[in-house]
């Protein structure tokens, strides 16, 4: 059975490269902390990225996932993304980015794949860049945060991205970026075990009653930390679609999409991932890691095996079948 | 057996003339809508408030408990509450509200009970409230926003208010107003099925990492809609409280304070309820109906009977012992 961890971040060598000569020239800043790691920083945003070994070197990178019994990663790009630069240097940190990963996934072939990042900030470079890197070896995946500089993900400027992606048949990774309420999340690492799964609800919402997941059919998506605060308010957005003028052009109730999303085993708590199945379905499960954040799994195949009730068949759907069906690797 | 519904809402008709009156020379501005209504808007506030008459006429929305199914109902303000206000206005809004509270269950004293309103824009004027508004009969708790004008509940300025409220065995009932990350919700009424549910969370975490469930062990929370994202969310917490610095001055994991917090019923899925039941336990879960947003339920004792695999003793316990537990302090004679 092939493990495969859907969640798991890194930032390539020619990426970090880039911004290193670039950023300060595009309204960011590169500069060392005292363990000698790159850190990214933007003006205004008090989370800065710092770029630690572990998610930068592919020897490191395997032999963290040779620890976790994982024998697939699909690596992305968490923050900084690339929505804060000008759209052509936003191209170019999104190319660095794409073919890092493709070189990564061509070396490796069983162990990675990669998940493209695109200029959301321009759809015609997006979709430009979508092109080019869909056909680069293992890119299987669009990554894409859950809010572009402010705009919902129903925005229509999108729509040419998200009609390339049903078209390619490449499904989309969302994922929270600079979650918004930070005023109120200042303290107690609010911003990350609140602000990030609250990302997951609007985002969710956003395709769902703007009509994205209408209007592309075929499109998948997939939702980290378990779908956020997304599944548990299901029955708010359901009676809302009864009961309120905003959402009268809503032909299903809201729960009839649980279905078109996925979701990652990020959740850190057994029971919720049981209710998880129950709501959604086994099939929508794919195991998450989010590596190697410190609020991700050391040892996300024992938490898969903590589910209660956990039987041999949900084990290897979880662990292995859907994320294999998702990214088209059978 | 009674059923004691704890989330509901009355804009008791004083208030209303109150504001009428001088909202306008404090900082709003009254309105009518089409329906003749008045109504309410407040700089930085997105929604405009309005004061139907089914959410202002005591003897009908009574009359209404009746075809609910609902004994009793504990009745609070909610959007906009008082804390906009300068605190001077504030208090009179305060105390125009919690008078009228003792005046309705003078009148109706065997269905209805009040939350009282705080100005807790001022909160050595809303301690003050609080002492007087203790001993007004039918007062059984204490309604508070989440945030008060953007101050998270964790701030050390609401303390005094917190252990007034421990002190007089009042509990705590919160609800969303104003919820944050407002430019991201400016479509598909998200403000109200999203930002009010991660309030409570925000209200919740407050609480918990701010160190207010410790200072006050015996300080009782309610959190409306079901605990809104809180309750999903905190297997996420514990992880942060056993990794991250900003968290390492808790304790105990988050996930042992589930128990300090009470849940009313409105999730609007019954299978999320007995999902919630077995992380919470049953005995924190109370009625909600949020009579009478759209939000809310016209039958909220239906709802409970539709959770999967009810027992008679789970069904009593939340239609009614739960709600009695934090209903002891009830009715103290003037």
């Amino acid at each position: 059975m092939q493990v495969i961890d859907t969640h798991a971040h890194w930032y390539p060598r020619r990426f970090i490269e880039l911004l290193q000569t670039e950023a300060a020239a595009n309204g960011a800043s590169m500069s060392v902390n005292a363990s000698g790691n790159p850190v990214f920083a933007l003006p205004g945003i008090l989370q800065k990225s710092i770029m630690v070994p572990s998610m930068i070197e592919p020897t490191l990178i395997l032999k963290s996932m040779d620890e976790r019994r994982i024998d697939t990663y699909a690596l992305s790009l968490t923050n900084p993304m690339v929505y804060w630069a000008q759209p052509e240097f936003g191209l170019k940190l999104a190319q660095a980015f794409n073919d890092g990963c493709a070189e990564a996934a061509d070396r490796y072939p069983q162990r990675f794949i990669g998940t493209i990042m695109l200029p959301m900030q321009d759809s015609a470079l997006a979709v430009q860049e979508l092109d080019r890197a869909a056909k680069l070896p293992g890119m299987r995946a669009v990554y894409m945060a859950m809010g572009i500089n402010g705009k919902n993900l129903h925005d229509k400027a999108f729509w040419p991205v998200y009609a390339r992606c049903e078209a390619l048949g490449v499904p989309i990774f969302l994922h929270p970026l600079y979650p918004c309420g930070i005023e109120r999340m200042g303290e107690f690492f609010m911003r990350n075990v609140l602000g990030n799964p609250y990302e997951s609800g609007i985002a969710a919402m956003s395709l769902i009653a703007g009509g994205v997941m209408d209007a592309f059919p075929k499109l998948v998506v997939m939702l980290p930390h378990g779908g956020g605060t997304f599944p548990w308010l299901i029955g708010r957005f359901d009676k809302a679609i009864t009961a309120r003028k905003e959402l009268a052009h809503m032909k299903q109730p809201a729960s009839a999409y649980l279905h078109r999303f996925y979701y990652d085993t990020v959740t850190h708590h057994p029971l919720v991932m049981r209710n998880l199945i129950n709501l959604v379905g086994i099939d929508r499960i794919v195991l998450g890691s989010d590596y190697d954040q410190d609020m991700s799994y050391q040892q996300p195949v024992e938490f898969v095996d903590s589910i209660p009730g956990l039987s041999a068949g949900e084990r290897e759907m979880i662990l292995s079948g859907n994320a294999a069906r998702l990214l088209k690797l059978v | 057996m009674q059923a004691i519904d704890v989330h509901a809402h009355w804009f008791a008709p004083e208030w209303v003339e109150l504001l009428e009156r001088e909202a306008n020379a404090n900082g709003a501005t009254m309105g009518k809508n089409d329906k003749g209504w008045s109504t309410i808007a407040i700089p930085g506030v997105a929604l405009v408030s309005s004061f139907p008459s089914d959410m202002v006429d005591l003897d009908y929305m009574i009359r209404e408990m009746d075809a609910a199914g609902i004994d009793v109902r504990v009745f609070s303000l909610t959007n906009p509450m008082i804390n906009w206000a300068p605190p001077e206005f504030g208090v009179r809004l305060a105390r125009a509200y919690n008078d009228a509270c003792a005046k309705a269950y003078a009148k109706y004293p065997q269905r209805f009970r009040g939350a009282m309103t705080l100005p807790m824009q001022s909160p050595e004027l809303a301690v003050k409230e609080l002492q007087r508004a203790a001993k007004l009969p039918g007062i059984c708790g204490v309604y508070m926003a989440m945030h008060i004008n953007g101050k998270n509940l964790d701030d050390k300025s609401f303390w005094p208010v917190y252990a007034e409220c421990e002190a007089l065995a009042l509990p705590l009932y919160l609800h969303p107003v104003n919820p944050c990350g407002i430019e991201r919700m400016r479509n598909y009424h998200l403000r109200n099925l999203i930002g009010n549910p991660h309030e409570a969370a925000i209200a919740a975490a407050d609480l918990i990492f701010g160190g207010v469930l410790d200072a006050f062990p015996t300080l009782e929370v309610v959190l409306p809609h079901a605990g809104g994202s809180f309750p999903w969310l905190v297997g996420r917490w514990d992880n942060g409280v056993a990794h991250r610095k900003e968290l390492k001055h808790m304790q105990q994991p988050a996930s042992t304070y589930l128990r300090r917090f009470y849940y009313d019923t409105i999730s609007h899925q019954p299978q999320l309820m007995r999902y919630l039941i077995e992380m919470v336990g049953i005995d924190r879960i109370v009625v909600g109906s949020d009579y009478n947003m759209d939000a809310g339920y016209p039958r909220p004792v239906e709802f409970v009977d539709k959770i999967p695999a009810l027992t008679q003793e789970e069904r009593a316990m939340i239609l009614n012992g739960n709600a009695t537990t934090l209903l002891k302090h009830q009715g103290k004679p003037s």
